[in-house]
């Protein structure tokens, strides 16, 4: 007999956002669940596997993927969010009428899952990926925040939902999920239906082409550097200095960069640059991470009680850095505009100061009895037997 | 505009961002500070400091208050018109 429940997730196809709902997920699929997924089919199955049950939203253009600072953050909504809620509602609807979900998780930009869930009177779970939408830093910015609530307010009307029953789509009043814990937060006084299960990690992830672990040289500490899915082309002016940073460290230190390697011309000899690297793997033996603070980095380095220096480029980036700044477990440099000095300064400072690496280690002890995907999966198993 | 003023401010903008003096020297009051100067958040608020200490001028208050389309629109000549003459 089967006593499983039924959970629909409702992403954006944003690796950062895919892979923990994915590994949570995973693990709903192993206590004996039905899983399927609404979004855009193409992206989902590259980041999901073949397996997975998709219905597909379709997917459309979105810009301003170059954009940074505020800039960003405008073509974040006006550009992605908001479009991509309209686009996919009618997708959605028909996805929650075909597969009738018990459950509905729905990642924070991808509204039309709680426009959808709610129009239903179904359960919804929020998931919170990243750190703009858990603590909400742009309080500090009332203009921008308000901005921001009327454009949620209009999509909640165009779905022909009632004024008076307006709850934010990006928080359900049932259960927000965030992928993090007080340790980067910071004791944030959350409500009681928010659980802060720390990362959802993806150890069973499909893993990648051959990765050449015969070219890593034992006797020297391991830097691994990732900018990032988003930010390949952006991350291009960054390299150079970075390179110029690494190039003198040859003989006590070698980096292993992920990123397609035509962006990242004349590598020092002791910088390995591949397309995509066994990040779990390579992690227990690296001294230091290199990356944009995007939170699935930050989180998987972090995990692995690994410091980081961090070079945010846009959107929660520089809000995550600050946590990790703020917990002792890295620095921060200048995306834009750090030298080679600065960039090796910092380096070294993460990899010889043991503070960085106790401090990191701290975060993992939090993140480790916080739970991850299991502990967010038996939180949606309670919400579909509240149903 | 008070040249005088834009040129100290690029001043303080030099010194936050580390960059070299031909930088400093193209700033105009109407260097805009997000495209045009490639300000990040930390540097803005390292200059919003400096500028504080030596004219008493909150400017990160000051943008907390704007709105998005004013924030990337923010110039030099715009923290300037908060300097009391």
């Amino acid at each position: 007999m089967n006593t499983g429940s039924r959970f629909l997730f409702v992403v954006p196809p944003l690796a950062g956002h895919v892979n923990p709902a994915g590994a949570v997920a995973r693990v709903l699929l192993a206590r004996g669940h039905d899983v399927a997924w609404t979004g855009p089919e193409s992206a989902l199955r590259r980041m999901l596997g073949d397996g997975v049950t998709v219905y597909p939203t379709g997917m459309r253009p979105y810009g301003g993927q170059r954009d940074r600072g505020a800039r960003a953050l405008k073509s974040l909504w006006e550009g992605f969010v908001a479009p991509f809620a309209r686009f996919t509602r009618p997708a959605v609807a028909r996805a929650v009428a075909a597969y009738r979900p018990d459950v509905v998780a729905v990642d924070q930009h991808a509204i039309a899952g709680a426009l959808v869930a709610t129009a239903n009177g179904l359960p919804w779970a929020s998931l919170a990926p990243q750190s703009m939408e858990l603590t909400e830093p742009l309080r500090a910015l009332p203009r921008v925040d308000a901005w921001i609530r009327a454009t949620l307010a209009g999509l909640w009307c165009e779905a022909g939902l009632p004024a008076h029953e307006y709850v934010d789509p990006r928080f359900s009043p049932h259960l927000v999920l965030g992928f993090t814990t007080p340790a980067l937060t910071g004791p944030a006084p959350f409500p009681p239906h928010y659980a802060l299960v720390g990362p959802a990690l993806d150890h069973d992830r499909p893993a990648g082409p051959d990765f050449p672990w015969a070219a890593l040289d034992p006797r020297h500490r391991l830097v691994l550097v990732t900018m990032g899915t988003l930010a390949e082309d952006v991350a291009r002016e960054f390299y150079p200095r970075l390179m110029a940073a690494l190039a003198p460290l040859g003989g006590q230190v070698q980096a292993v960069v992920t990123a397609a390697p035509h962006t990242v011309p004349d590598p020092p000899p002791n910088v390995l640059v591949v397309p995509r690297a066994p990040f779990l793997e390579l992690l227990p033996r690296v001294g230091a991470v290199v990356c944009h603070a995007g939170l699935n980095t930050v989180s998987e380095a972090l995990t692995y009680g690994v410091p980081l220096v961090m070079a945010p480029i846009k959107h929660d980036q520089p809000v995550t850095a600050a946590q990790v700044v703020a917990a002792g477990a890295g620095v921060r440099v200048r995306f834009g505009r750090s030298g080679p000095a600065e960039l090796r300064a910092a380096l070294t400072e993460v990899l010889d100061a043991p503070t960085y690496r106790a401090a990191a280690a701290r975060v993992a002890e939090s993140f480790a009895s916080a739970g991850g995907a299991a502990a967010a999966a038996t939180r949606l198993e309670h919400l579909a037997l509240r149903a | 505009m008070d040249g005088a003023l834009i040129r100290e401010l690029a001043g303080l903008l030099r010194a936050v961002t580390g960059e070299d003096e031909a930088w400093a020297a193209a700033i105009t009051a109407a260097s805009r500070l997000e495209d045009d100067l490639g300000l990040e958040s930390g540097e803005l608020a390292a200059w919003g400091d400096a500028v504080r200490v030596r004219y008493g001028v909150d400017v990160v208050g000051y943008v907390t208050g704007l709105d998005l389309d004013q924030i990337i629109a923010l110039t030099v000549g715009d923290v300037a018109a908060l300097v009391p003459r």
